[in-house]
């Protein structure tokens, strides 16, 4: 029995079973955006864990396929980069300052706020991806060392966050480049969605500024860490 | 999709060389990225097969999240110890970006076109 528990096979069944729930309960709930499809496939699968007992490691060991194909995913977002190119170079000058303080500001001020907050060198560490959109900040929270479940999760906490408080906050904001461009910056994935319902303009530039954002801390943040740490 | 796979997948690998030979600390999957990025703009556009494969792994991409992510499981003492303070910073860290660069933009933009 133990060892049918142990089975990678049936910890990838359960989370492609837990992926498909989650979408099909969020649906039916009226996507209710304090629920959103992850972190109720996430919910069942560590509940289903601690209830058969089985350990994290056994878990991921099933899923390592998965887990894989962050690598691939994250060459794949040059695609849509590229799409959007023509945006960015339309604007070119304000939107590269835009991003270079965006990418600052996400990681060095978010690290900063939490060493003020007095956390753990591995929570202040987790708060150096929270601005980048979740493949590359595994990627990265893989090279700086920092705990991939939690940065994973103040990714996907902080997308919901932003994209929630967005409107009211950004209503004195004129331009639909500015609103959407950052939203990316700040709020990933769920922000790129929300600026697709501000307006489609916002929508693309947030698009621009996720992938933007992503690439450019990658190149920076993990090196900075690595001299800091030395 | 088999052959837009290998073109990811090849420029994921020459990412990991490159990170290799440099000594860089970066994903090879983001250098991966920039590699394939400037291999479209020299070759002026996306050939269809690249387009559809790309768009068949990125369109389940949370499902890729959600094994990093169990690991959360892990961690609940830091976060009965830590939780609250760091539900915070996420807050102040996240306004934080989105403020400046929204409406620091915004004024460069409207000034711009008010410029011009």
């Amino acid at each position: 029995m133990n060892s049918l528990l142990d089975s990678p096979v049936l910890w990838l069944i359960a989370t492609l079973l837990a992926y498909e729930a989650g979408n099909w309960l969020f649906a039916k709930l009226g996507e209710p955006m304090w629920a959103p499809p992850l972190l109720i496939a996430l919910g069942l699968l560590i509940a289903g864990l601690l209830i058969t007992g089985v350990d994290y490691a056994t878990y991921f060991r099933g899923n390592v396929l998965l887990h894989f194909m962050l690598g691939p995913a994250t060459v794949a977002l040059a695609v849509p980069l590229y799409h959007a190119l023509p945006r960015l170079l339309a604007a070119f000058t304000p939107l590269a300052a835009t991003l270079l303080l965006g990418s600052l500001l996400g990681a060095v001020g978010a690290m900063g706020l939490a060493w003020l907050f007095q956390l753990s060198p591995d929570s202040v560490l987790a708060f150096g991806t929270r601005a980048v959109t979740t493949p590359i900040a595994i990627g990265i929270a893989e090279k700086i060392h920092s705990p991939i479940a939690l940065a994973a999760a103040l990714v996907g906490f902080s997308g919901v966050l932003g994209a929630a408080i967005a409107e009211p906050l950004l209503r004195g904001v004129k331009s639909d480049v500015a609103r959407g461009f950052a939203l990316g910056l700040a709020a990933h994935g769920v922000g790129t969605a929300r600026a697709f319902q501000l307006h489609p303009t916002a929508g693309a530039f947030a698009a621009l500024g996720m992938g933007l954002n992503g690439m450019l801390t990658a190149f920076w943040l993990p090196p900075v860490v690595h001299m800091l740490m030395r | 999709m088999i052959r837009g796979l290998l073109i990811l997948l090849v420029c994921q690998f020459l990412g990991e060389v490159v990170a290799q030979v440099l000594g860089l600390p970066v994903p090879g999957g983001v250098i991966g990225m920039l590699i394939l990025f400037v291999g479209l703009i020299i070759r002026r556009g996306v050939p269809d097969y690249l387009e559809q494969s790309s768009q068949q792994i990125l369109r389940p991409l949370t499902l890729y999240f959600v094994p990093a992510s169990v690991g959360i499981m892990t961690m609940g003492p830091l976060l009965a110890q830590e939780g609250i303070r760091i539900g915070i910073v996420m807050l102040l860290s996240t306004l934080l970006p989105l403020l400046f660069c929204a409406y620091g933009l915004d004024r460069w933009l409207t000034h711009r076109s008010e410029a011009s």
